[in-house]
């Protein structure tokens, strides 16, 4: 039972399973995107109460199909680091950290999965339009809109000239107040919120986008991006170790395979 | 002469040079062949540099968009071989597959995306740049995939290049979901571009285990191989389908 839970084959099938799953998955938000790009803005839950229908099968699917490769990859894992581990000393410092190196990219892996997980269920998302003067609750704090500075490109070919924007945002918790300038991509984290700035950018020639503040709480970030990059850079030192060991010919790769 | 006008000449005198390249091939002059397949791509990589001062400023993502990139890095990746390996059959075999690519960037309308405020990053041509790479080792290894696959030739490349177009992939999407997150709030989001991606990648994966098992011999591998690209040309299809519609409309996503 254990070794086919823990078998390579058993991950091949479920890989190409959850490609399979995930390329009807791209046509269904191609073609029903009112229905399914929802799921950006609500945890699944909540989204599965307003907006599913039969056409929601292949969530289902992929979720059973994303936790079997879970379980997969940590009996993987854990099956081969008993079978390394005893025999350590058996290889030099190099060697047996390029041998470690897959189960540490399988496990950053399983942590990125996770985090995925933790998104897709605890996420919170929300869109709000900034109109200068305004003032928003969010959460436990009041968000006000003291100034709005667009900056545009002095360029005549640009239809969409908006370059950059910044907004000036004044916070009220509780009896502490905080000034904070929000812009496009220099998104910040405060009282446990990352807040971002979007726009409509597909506003008619000569008319200012619609700009919005986004509020999100999102439990599986850190997870995804530092189990993402670990799992990448891992992965291009173990290749680049195992064609140097083959270019060497000093142990051929397939000893290395373990 | 602006620099439209200086990308334009060199993409065409690339296109002329990709062309002749072929024909030398064709007619067995492997010397020309490789010598004007040279020029072809010193021209490409000038019209490549020229498209970052295409609207009158310096802006990089022109420069990695998928549509000249792609044979771009199709093209350094057959000279890359022909330095490295002995074997000169590879470029060979990679010319017609630069002349074919780069045919097809021909069909496409001329110009470049506008920037918008959210890819003024340099996350954003980082992104585009490993992942046209990737997709190019992609097309590249199932090329060789389907060359072994024919008995035309006997070389594992396809598969160093399949294992690298992965890591490379790999790369560009947390390049992309560190960029996703900065620009649009969270790193990965539903909607047919990421889920493609994910496809890919996952697809990709199931072909670096498969190397583990004995089951799966280097011709089953190489028929993965090819059919990969399959994949990875039908998703960036869609997205270059997409793409022109905002070049035509000037909008953005």
């Amino acid at each position: 039972m254990w070794r086919s839970i823990a078998s390579v084959q058993l991950s091949i099938y479920l890989l190409f399973l959850a490609a399979s799953n995930l390329g009807i998955a791209a046509g269904y938000l191609k073609w029903m995107p009112d229905t399914f790009r929802p799921l950006n803005k609500m945890p699944l839950p909540d989204w599965w109460s307003t907006y599913a229908t039969a056409d929601a099968w292949w969530i289902v699917t992929l979720l059973i199909v994303l936790s079997l490769l879970g379980v997969n990859t940590a009996a993987c894992t854990v099956d081969r680091l008993c079978t390394l581990w005893p025999r350590r000393f058996d290889y030099g410092r190099q060697r047996f950290l390029v041998l470690l190196s897959p189960s540490l990219m399988h496990i950053f892996f399983l942590l990125a999965l996770n985090g995925h997980a933790l998104s897709l269920f605890n996420g919170v998302h929300k869109d709000l339009p900034l109109v200068q003067g305004d003032t928003i609750p969010v959460g436990n704090a009041l968000v006000q809109v003291e100034w709005i500075q667009p900056r545009y490109w002095d360029n005549p070919l640009l239809k969409n000239p908006l370059k950059q924007c910044t907004i000036g945002l004044t916070f009220h918790i509780g009896s502490k107040t905080v000034s904070r300038e929000l812009r496009f991509l220099k998104p910040f984290i405060l009282d446990g919120w990352s807040y971002h700035l979007d726009a409509n950018l597909n506003a008619n020639p000569g008319e200012p986008p619609q700009l919005f503040l986004q509020v999100r709480k999102d439990p599986g970030l850190t997870l995804i991006l530092i189990g993402g990059a670990a799992m990448s850079i891992l992965m291009g030192w173990y290749f680049f170790q195992l064609s140097r060991l083959k270019n060497n010919s000093a142990s051929p790769p397939k000893a290395v395979a373990l | 002469m602006s620099a439209a006008s200086i990308s334009l000449i060199g993409f065409y005198g690339a296109l002329g040079a990709y062309g002749l390249s072929v024909l030398a091939a064709w007619l067995q002059k492997h010397r020309i062949s490789v010598m004007i397949f040279g020029i072809g791509w010193l021209a490409h990589s000038v019209s490549q540099l020229a498209r970052g001062w295409y609207l009158g400023f310096f802006f990089p993502n022109p420069i990695v968009h998928e549509l000249t990139f792609l044979p771009w890095c199709l093209a350094a990746l057959g000279l890359g071989l022909r330095t490295v390996r002995t074997d000169t059959r590879m470029l060979r075999q990679a010319v017609m597959l630069v002349f074919v690519f780069s045919l097809v960037t021909m069909l496409f309308p001329k110009g470049v995306l506008a920037p918008f405020p959210k890819n003024q990053t340099i996350f954003s041509p980082l992104f585009f740049a490993c992942e046209v790479l990737a997709h190019a080792c992609f097309i590249l290894g199932a090329w060789f995939g389907l060359l072994y696959l024919l008995r035309k030739s006997d070389s594992r490349l396809f598969h160093s290049l399949v294992i690298w177009g992965f890591v490379f992939y790999s790369v560009s999407q947390i390049i992309g979901a560190i960029w996703a997150y900065l620009g649009w709030g969270s790193p990965f989001h539903w909607s047919d571009r990421h889920l493609g991606s994910a496809c890919l990648w996952c697809y990709y994966a199931a072909y670096v285990h498969l190397s583990f098992v004995a089951q799966w011999d280097l011709r089953k591998r190489a028929g993965i191989a090819a059919l990969g690209a399959i994949l990875a040309i039908l998703f960036t299809a869609n997205y270059q389908l997409f793409e022109l519609r905002m070049l035509i409309t000037g909008g953005h996503c």
